[in-house]
This record gives structure tokens, C-alpha cells and sequence, in this order.
């Protein structure tokens, strides 16, 4: 069992901390359109067990995966923006460097609609989004590793946005909040909280570093003969720093570093990712 | 842009140029008392919670409540003074009350919708009693989206006017220069001073600053304001005209002329007026961008017309008259709706177009007849383009009502309007935050 622990999570858990960094919560714009495909490697040597202990995965194992998604959104007017995400990931354990299992699928598709409820002075802006998600792949049945829980579910989060224009002059920043859930017996139901604080140096570098909360919980009772391997009741607390250097008008190129600070039943993650912001 | 009232608006303020009633209570001398803010606390409960009301509406007002916080009597007397948007009085008011100790006093402030015009009002509440001395306003709006139907057609020989101008403008040697100036060149950015003649001896000065990279820059040309000097603005991957016209800051050959002397020039005459050589100035400006388009990866299908004050109307002038704009930012333009302006204000520029009326012979309608040529209102219905308006609704100087005139007179669908409730004769941030939303979406910019 203690295998398993760290698997599923990393399709699902991406998603939610990817957007912040790419659209950091300001609107699109009317009829401009925003697209961001990315690439994460995320390898895990040990977990965290239910008690917040870490551990080794037993005989040199190490959880690896290659994380392919497409970010995009669409002003659909002032105040409205229609975004999805779509992943793709491929996963592998390992133990003693022999691969043990490996899966490559699609993941949870999300669509999500903002609603920008007020723009203030449109040096910040409160927004909210509520996304639907959808599996894109079959049921699994023969690997322990999954892409995501094989259901439905929904989201909803609370955002603030803005560029200080005082104190920290030119620095943007970005908090949210909110509540993610799987129709389906047992859930899981998440809470997550991220928060970015970005610097630009100058027109075309720029760092930003991000704090990601999730808290996933579930009641285990429900677990089913198919997905009783998988975990549902986790959290962990991750830090993220990324380097922003800007193409040219319509281009950003971001590289950034994450890592797993502290969590519960997880593993303990870390990783690069790189990013295109395309904006037209 | 919905910007029209949102809230009731109660703010207490010090007396302000309020003549103090002519009487007080009971023969007390009040002033000689210490005035203790916290012994009478007012309120406003209005007929209409957002304090927008309309024909519908049986009646239109509020309450006043006075709450005596002291334990002891209170009474005294309320100063009401109601005035419209460009500062006219319409309705005063002395009214006594008197308060048992930690009693109320209401008084309803009621006012009949058949004497009611569209725009809005704010009534002033001058309260004192012989422990309590204090002013609140209380500002409502009434129709705000339909306005006074007080526009006169434009001149009849209107579009000929502007017709001759352009060929009077034609005619005359632009000798544009555009100067490299290193001096002031930035990280990211090439720093060139403009110059060109115009019609009636005038050397019109200013400034391009243009992204050091290759790709093609939109445009923001903007237009000085009444003698308010430009100087070289900087803005990423945008392309920024600033022109000086005739009298402001270096573009004064020929034109130094004293700030209440410069709006007057030649104004007898509108073919030799000054506000039509600030209007030409303005013109040739665009072909400026034209002349330097190729050399300076300057995009002129995103042109976009930005101007506060007077420069405002240039920017308007420029939206109805070249085709070549694809946008124009208007920040609170105050030489607009003439014939209204010097009869409702106080404030410049009517200052300066009254002060010369009865000399030498000048009527208010001389006056008008040649402001009417200039006046944006006219030039509304052949603007094409998008354009966004910037207003506060307490300019003292320039009535809110000029403006909306003017929108209204606009006949594009896509018209922007920020409506700033309590600006004053400025704009506030939500404005220029709005500004460069709106900015971005025209030059098609991330």
C-alpha cells in the first residue's frame, strides 16, 4: 500500500496551481485570447505518511511524471473570460531504476467561466471563476497509477488581483481561494489557497514566487474495489519560484522550481516546469 | 461603463462659503459657544435608495433625521440650499427645529418632479443649534441618462468652415522636422522633438518617444491642454506623439500670450480665430506619425487621439474630421457646450470668453457665434471611431450636462463613458486605470 500513496494527485494538483502563475488573475481582455502550454517534470523520492512523517519509497523507488498541458482563455468581454485547461501526463514508478508501472492519458479537461465582480480603481480586480471538470480517459483499471479520480466535479474560487501602485510600486499580486469537488461518492473534496507575488525588474524580466495550499478529504468509507488504491485524503503546502522573460509583445517564456515544503499522505514533490504565455 | 451613482453620498464638511442664517436660536449669540460636532448626529433617508429617481416617481427627496445625542434641548435652525449641476440655485430653505434631550427631529425635503430637470443636484444642509454647527450634502440625480434637449443645431456653413480650414491648413508649408535627440534617449526607447508650421505664423512643437525595438508600435497622440506643457512621455511598446499647440509651452512664436489673453485671440474673428489654429495644429500633427511612419515602425492603422481640457476637443475635432484615427480618449473637456457654459459657470474658460464681453463692441452672441464653430458638441455626430469620455459630475468649471450633451450627440454605437461622481475639476484612478483597459484593447495589446 505504501506505494500507492503518492500517486494520482499529480494530473489533478497541477491544474489548480498552473493558473495562477500564467494569468495571475487580472482579466484577458475583451476578445484577446491567452494560451499557455507547459511542461512539468515532478519526480517524488518518499512521501509524506498520514501523520506528516516522511519516508522513503521502499527499494529506491521514485515517482516520476512528464506533464503536458494547455492552458487558454478567452475574453469574452470586459468583465467575462471562458477558460480551460487541457493535461496530459505521463507517469512512471520506479523501483531500483526498473520501471514498475508507467501510464500515459489524457487528464481532467477543465472549463471554467471568470466573472470579474469588480475592477476598482482597474488596478485590481475581485474576480470569481467556477470551472467544471471532466474526465478524458477511460476507466483504469490495470495500474495503480491514475491521471485523475474518474469523475466529474466542479470549482469554484474567489480571486484578488492587482498591480500596487504605493507601496512595492509595479509589483503584482494574486490571492485565491477555493473549494473544488468530484460528484461521486467519497469525493474528494479540496480546498486550496494560493497566493503569487511577482516583481518585474525591468520591461522584460520578471520573478514571482507562489504559495500553494490544498487540503483534499474525504470520507474513506466509500471507497469502491476499483479505487481502493486511491488516495484521496491528502494536503501539502508547496513553494514555487518562476522566471519570467518576455519574447516580445505577445510572448512570455517562464521557467520556474516547485517543491513540497510539508504535507500529509502525499509525496514529497519536486520538480521544474516551463511555460509559453502566447496573448494576442 | 455604469458609473452613475452608486451610493447615497452624506459627507460632512466644514461650512463653506455658506452665509451663516440670519437669525439664531432664541437669541443666542451661537458663535460665542464651543460647537460640539457629536451633539447632533444627521441622517439621510432617502425616497430612493440609490438616489436616482425618475418621472415615475411620485415624489423626489429625502428626510432628514437629527438625533440629539446631549441630554439636554436642543434647537436651532436648517439653511437648505438645492442647486443644479452647473451651480444654480434651485430652491432655498431656513427651517427651525427643536429637540427634546436624546430626541429627533425629522423634516422631509420633498420636491415636486414637474419642476424637476434631468441631471443632477446637491443639496446643502447647513445645521445649527447653540451646541452643533455643521454642513452635509446630500447629492441625487434625476433622469441622468436623458439630458436637456438644449443643443442647437450646428451653423449652417459648419462643415464648409472646416472645409476652408483644411485647405487654409493645406496651403500653408508644414516643413515637418523630426529630430533624433540622444540626449534623451532611454533603455528602451528613441526620444525625438517634433516640429512643423501651421496656418497663421505658428511654430508647433513636440515630442516622439518610440520603442527602441523593430516591431510596429501603435500610436497615442496626445494633444496639450489649455497652455499646459507637454513633455515626452514614455510608454511600452506604444508610440507617443505629445504636441504643444499654439500658446502652450515652447509652441508660443507668435502666440505668447497671457493665460486669460491666449483663448481671446482674434476672437472676432473665427476665420483668424485662435481656437481654429489650435484645431489645425492638432491635424497636422497626424501627419507627423504619417511622415515618420516608415522609418519608425509606427503603426497608423492603431491611432488613437488622447487629449484632457482643450485638448480634448482637439482629439474630438481630430476623431470627426480624419479618418486615419481609430480611437479618442476625451479627459474631462472643459471648452465644450459653449452657449451653456457662459451662461451657467463661473469658472474658466467662461471667465475669460464673459470678461470680453461689452469691450469693444463684443455681445455674448459675437462671442458665440464664432465659439459655436469650435465647439465639440457639433463635431460629435461625425465621430466613427470608439472613443471614451472622462467627466467628473462636480466640475465647477465645465458642467457634467456639457458632456453628456455631447456623448448623446454621438451617434457610434460603442461609446465609453467614466462618470467620476465626486472628481472635481480632475479625474481620479479608476479613470486612468480604465483608460489604459481600454487603450490596450485599441492598440490590440495584451
Amino acid at each position: 500500500m505504501k506505494s500507492n500513496i503518492s500517486k494520482i494527485f499529480i494530473a489533478v494538483l497541477f491544474t489548480i496551481s498552473f493558473q495562477q502563475t500564467v494569468k495571475a488573475g487580472f482579466p484577458i481582455g475583451n476578445g484577446r485570447w491567452l494560451l499557455a502550454p507547459t511542461y512539468t517534470k515532478y519526480h517524488a523520492d518518499g512521501y509524506w505518511d498520514n501523520t506528516g512523517i516522511y519516508n522513503n519509497f521502499a527499494n529506491k523507488g521514485r515517482y516520476e511524471s512528464d506533464y503536458f498541458g494547455l492552458f487558454g482563455g478567452v475574453g469574452i468581454g470586459r468583465d467575462v473570460d471562458l477558460i480551460f485547461n487541457i493535461p496530459y501526463v505521463q507517469q512512471r514508478y520506479l523501483q531500483n531504476g526498473q520501471v514498475q508501472e508507467s501510464l500515459s492519458s489524457v487528464g481532467d479537461v477543465t472549463v471554467g467561466l471568470s466573472y470579474f465582480i469588480n475592477h476598482f480603481d482597474y488596478y485590481k480586480h475581485l474576480s470569481i471563476t467556477g470551472s467544471l471538470i471532466f474526465p478524458a480517459y477511460p476507466s483504469i483499471e490495470q495500474t495503480y497509477l491514475l491521471p485523475g479520480f474518474n469523475s466529474t466535479g466542479g470549482e469554484i474560487k474567489m480571486g484578488l488581483a492587482g498591480t500596487n501602485t504605493n507601496y512595492l510600486k509595479d509589483t503584482y499580486y494574486d490571492v485565491e481561494a477555493g473549494i473544488r469537488t468530484y460528484f461521486n461518492a467519497g469525493g474528494p473534496t479540496m480546498f486550496f489557497a494560493n497566493a503569487t507575488l511577482g516583481v518585474p525588474f525591468n520591461e522584460d524580466w520578471k520573478i514571482s514566487g507562489t504559495l500553494n495550499l490544498l487540503s483534499s478529504n474525504s470520507s474513506t468509507g466509500f471507497l469502491t474495489p476499483t479505487n481502493i488504491f486511491i488516495n484521496r485524503d491528502f494536503s501539502y503546502f508547496r513553494g514555487n519560484i518562476s522566471l519570467g522573460r518576455r519574447i516580445n509583445r505577445n510572448i512570455t517564456w517562464f521557467v520556474s522550481i516547485f517543491r513540497d515544503f510539508t504535507g500529509r499522505s502525499i509525496g514529497q514533490g519536486q520538480g521544474f516546469s516551463t511555460f509559453m504565455v502566447f496573448k494576442f | 461603463m455604469l458609473m452613475a451613482f452608486a451610493s447615497i453620498q452624506v459627507q460632512a464638511q466644514k461650512p463653506l462659503k455658506f452665509s451663516e442664517p440670519s437669525y439664531t436660536n432664541g437669541g443666542n449669540a451661537y458663535a460665542s459657544y464651543i460647537k460640539d460636532k457629536n451633539s447632533i448626529k444627521p441622517r439621510i433617508i432617502s425616497l430612493n435608495k440609490k438616489g436616482i429617481f425618475s418621472r415615475k416617481d411620485k415624489f423626489i427627496g429625502y428626510t432628514l433625521r437629527l438625533e440629539n445625542n446631549v441630554r439636554q434641548e436642543q434647537s436651532g435652525e436648517i439653511a437648505l440650499k438645492v442647486m443644479n449641476q452647473s451651480g444654480v440655485i434651485m430652491y432655498q430653505d431656513v427651517a427651525g427645529f427643536s429637540m427634546r434631550k436624546k430626541g429627533e427631529f425629522e423634516k422631509n425635503y420633498f420636491f415636486d418632479v414637474t419642476y424637476m430637470q434631468a441631471g443632477y443636484y446637491t443639496s446643502t444642509m447647513f445645521i445649527s443649534s447653540a451646541q452643533y454647527a455643521d454642513t452635509i450634502t446630500y447629492t441625487f440625480a434625476f433622469e441622468p441618462t436623458t439630458s436637456n434637449a438644449t443643443v442647437s443645431t450646428a451653423p449652417t456653413d459648419f462643415v464648409n468652415f472646416w472645409e476652408q480650414a483644411k485647405r487654409d491648413l493645406n496651403s500653408t508649408r508644414a516643413d515637418i522636422a523630426i529630430r533624433p535627440r540622444p540626449d534623451l534617449y532611454r533603455k528602451n526607447h528613441n526620444t525625438f522633438e517634433i516640429e512643423y508650421q501651421s496656418v497663421d505664423k505658428a511654430t508647433i512643437y513636440g515630442w516622439l518617444t518610440v520603442p527602441s525595438n523593430k516591431s510596429s508600435h501603435p500610436v497615442l497622440y496626445i494633444v496639450s491642454d489649455y497652455q499646459s506643457e507637454l513633455t515626452p512621455e514614455y510608454r511600452k511598446d506604444v508610440a507617443v506623439l505629445s504636441i504643444n499647440t499654439r500658446g502652450t509651452g515652447p509652441s508660443n512664436n507668435n502666440y505668447n500670450l497671457g493665460y486669460e489673453q491666449l483663448g481671446l485671440y482674434n476672437i472676432a474673428d473665427r476665420n483668424k480665430y485662435f481656437l481654429k489654429g489650435v484645431y489645425l495644429d492638432g491635424l497636422r500633427g497626424m501627419d507627423v506619425i504619417f511622415q515618420a511612419a516608415n522609418q519608425l515602425f509606427l503603426d497608423t492603422r492603431k491611432i488613437v487621439v488622447q487629449g484632457a481640457g482643450l485638448g480634448a476637443s482637439v482629439a474630438a475635432y481630430l476623431g470627426a474630421i480624419d479618418t486615419r484615427v481609430a480611437g479618442v480618449v476625451m479627459e474631462a473637456p472643459n471648452f465644450i457646450g459653449f452657449s451653456n457654459l457662459l451662461n451657467s459657470s463661473q469658472g474658466f474658460p467662461a471667465s475669460m470668453f464673459n470678461s470680453t464681453i461689452g469691450q469693444r463692441r463684443m455681445t455674448k452672441e459675437n462671442v458665440l457665434s464664432t465659439l459655436e464653430f469650435f465647439d465639440p458638441i457639433y463635431f460629435a455626430p461625425y465621430i466613427s471611431n470608439r472613443i471614451l469620455v472622462g467627466y467628473s459630475l462636480n466640475n465647477s468649471n465645465t458642467p457634467a450636462q456639457n458632456v453628456i450633451q455631447f456623448i448623446d450627440q454621438l451617434r457610434i454605437n460603442k461609446k465609453d463613458k467614466y462618470e467620476c461622481k465626486n472628481c472635481g475639476n480632475t479625474l481620479n484612478k479608476g479613470f486612468y486605470g480604465f483608460k489604459e483597459t481600454w487603450l490596450k484593447e485599441r492598440f490590440g495589446q495584451p
